[in-house]
């Protein structure tokens, strides 16, 4: 895939990690740390962040995404404080899906992606050409003059995903994205990620443990607000036995990491 | 200028390799300047040359085909669409109205409320459905703010000029509030989020309506010309305040969960 080069990428980094928080605390409401005390360091790669619900992933994406900010310790994106006033330059090189990803029915898919690309900051000239190309990496060539509100629930998820990568960011973050994709389409889905990864940070939150075993470089297991363990999807494997429940040997890593906190409350 | 024969044509397409080096020379320079010798040319079907010449055409095709252009670029909230033609039905609902009865003009004393209500449709999280993706966009904030506002502005301003001067009321007193109460929505929504602020500022005013003083003295009480200054006095210090918090409207309202 061709693209023009901007300045930005090929001037040397001058930080170790795309997304590094240390100590990072998030609050949500009043008085609730939805993030409490939390180390990261992301690279290139695909980070999957496994967890029950509750656990803080979503507030942990916002908070990298800028749209919240961090109450306590540190985070830094491509190297710049999250808590800075102006995060211009970093969010131009930040694709986001949120969890509830809403959008302009009257809207074709085209004009959707378009509207994401200037929002974004993209040069005028390079927008058409730039949401071409992420309208066929998500397989929706056929629909993009169709308006959205036509599209099924698994398309409108891939259009979330076309904005996301419209601008071809540094650093992509996903939250719960394989919700409402069909068995196929989430193993396409998989394969891109394995793709979008050899060259961008992606950071994908999921429940879903399988999505993990397949497309992620390595795991952050996430529970109350805090790491309970990192590694690659093996060691997450490793860590469960026979005894924990699970019908995967991943499924049964999670339980075992998690305790009697992954049975959930009271489900 | 002689043309190709066309056995001549048809040896070359073939790739016949018994022409001789200074006539195949010839036949190309030939070829190079003359269209109607390479429509015959084009026009002789060698199986083996054409079907290699379509499959890279059909190969190319869908890379050279030009990328479909919208026919406009969305700029605004889908929200703001309803918002706008209600402001235009009350416009001339209001000039009717006076026209017919001849009293107070009814849009003057909504005037400041409509602004609130429009700054809610273009901007608050829940009028616009991918409130979420735009605020984490580098545009977000307050430039984008501002762009919507203004163009909740760009049909207000026109419609409360012209109820204004149809109906013999002093512009001041048709605008002013309402750019007040434009301003004062930012500068609380940058605190306490746009949809609580757009909610307080209309129970304020509807308060204020509705309080006996005012319901006794008709709605005259609202269109003195004396509290002009005050209104514009109102309108800058939301526009400071707004200014100063202007890093709050690139982020989620603190009440997200």
């Amino acid at each position: 895939m061709i693209r023009a080069l901007e300045p930005d990428d090929l001037a040397p980094a001058t930080y170790a990690w795309d997304v590094h928080a240390t100590g990072l605390r998030v609050r949500v409401g009043r008085n609730r740390m939805a993030v409490d005390g939390l180390d990261l360091a992301f690279g290139t790669g695909v980070h999957g962040l496994l967890g029950p619900n509750g656990a803080g992933k979503t507030t942990l994406i916002r908070a990298l995404a800028t749209v919240l900010r961090p109450t306590g310790g540190s985070l830094e994106l491509l190297g710049t404080s999250a808590s800075t006033v102006d995060l211009r330059a970093v969010r131009r090189r930040i694709g986001y899906l949120p969890q509830d990803f809403g959008y302009y029915r009257r809207f074709t898919v085209r004009e959707f992606v378009e509207y994401m690309a200037w929002l974004k900051e993209m040069p005028g000239r390079e927008i058409p050409d730039a949401v071409q190309r992420a309208v066929e990496r998500v397989g929706l060539t056929e629909r993009a003059g169709d308006k959205l509100r036509t599209l099924s629930g698994g398309m409108v998820r891939r259009v979330g995903i076309a904005q996301a990568i419209v601008n071809d960011p540094r650093v992509l973050l996903l939250d719960e994205p394989t919700v409402g994709l069909d068995p196929a389409q989430r193993l396409r889905f998989r394969e891109m990620l394995r793709a979008l990864g050899t060259d961008t940070c992606v950071v994908v939150s999921t429940h879903l443990v399988e999505d993990v075993a397949a497309a992620c470089d390595d795991v952050t297991l996430m529970a109350r607000g805090r790491v309970v363990f990192q590694g690659d999807p093996a060691a997450l494997a490793a860590a469960g036995t026979d005894e924990h429940p699970g019908d995967s040997a991943i499924e049964r890593g999670y339980s075992a990491l998690l305790g009697p906190a992954g049975e959930g409350s009271g489900w | 200028m002689t043309h190709a024969s066309d056995t001549l044509i048809a040896r070359y397409v073939a790739g016949d390799d018994t022409i001789h080096a200074d006539v195949l020379w010839g036949l190309e320079a030939h070829l190079s300047a003359c269209a109607p010798c390479r429509a015959r040319l084009a026009a002789v079907g060698d199986p083996a040359v054409t079907g290699v010449v379509d499959g890279v055409w059909e190969s190319l095709a869908p890379r050279l085909a030009p990328v479909p252009r919208t026919r406009y670029s969305p700029r605004v909230v889908p929200a703001v669409a309803a918002w706008a033609i209600s402001v235009v039905c009350l416009g001339l609902l209001a000039v009717l109205l006076h026209a017919s009865s001849g009293g107070f003009p009814l849009l003057l004393p909504l005037s400041p409320v409509l602004p609130v209500l429009g700054v809610y449709a273009s901007w608050a999280r829940g009028a616009d459905p991918a409130y979420e993706v735009v605020a984490a966009t580098p545009r977000a904030g307050l430039e984008l703010v501002l762009r919507r506002t203004l163009g909740v502005l760009a049909v207000l301003v026109p419609v409360l000029t012209a109820v204004g001067l149809l109906t013999g009321t002093s512009l001041g007193v048709a605008l002013v509030p309402a750019l007040a109460f434009t301003s004062a929505t930012l500068a609380l929504g940058s605190v306490v989020g746009v949809r609580r602020a757009a909610v307080a500022l209309t129970g304020v005013w509807a308060a204020v309506c509705l309080a006996p003083p005012v319901l006794l003295d008709g709605s005259s009480y609202l269109s003195r010309p004396e509290l002009v200054p005050l209104w514009g006095a109102a309108f800058v210090v939301g526009a400071v305040v707004t200014l100063l918090r202007r890093d709050a409207f690139g982020r989620l309202p603190f009440s997200v969960n």
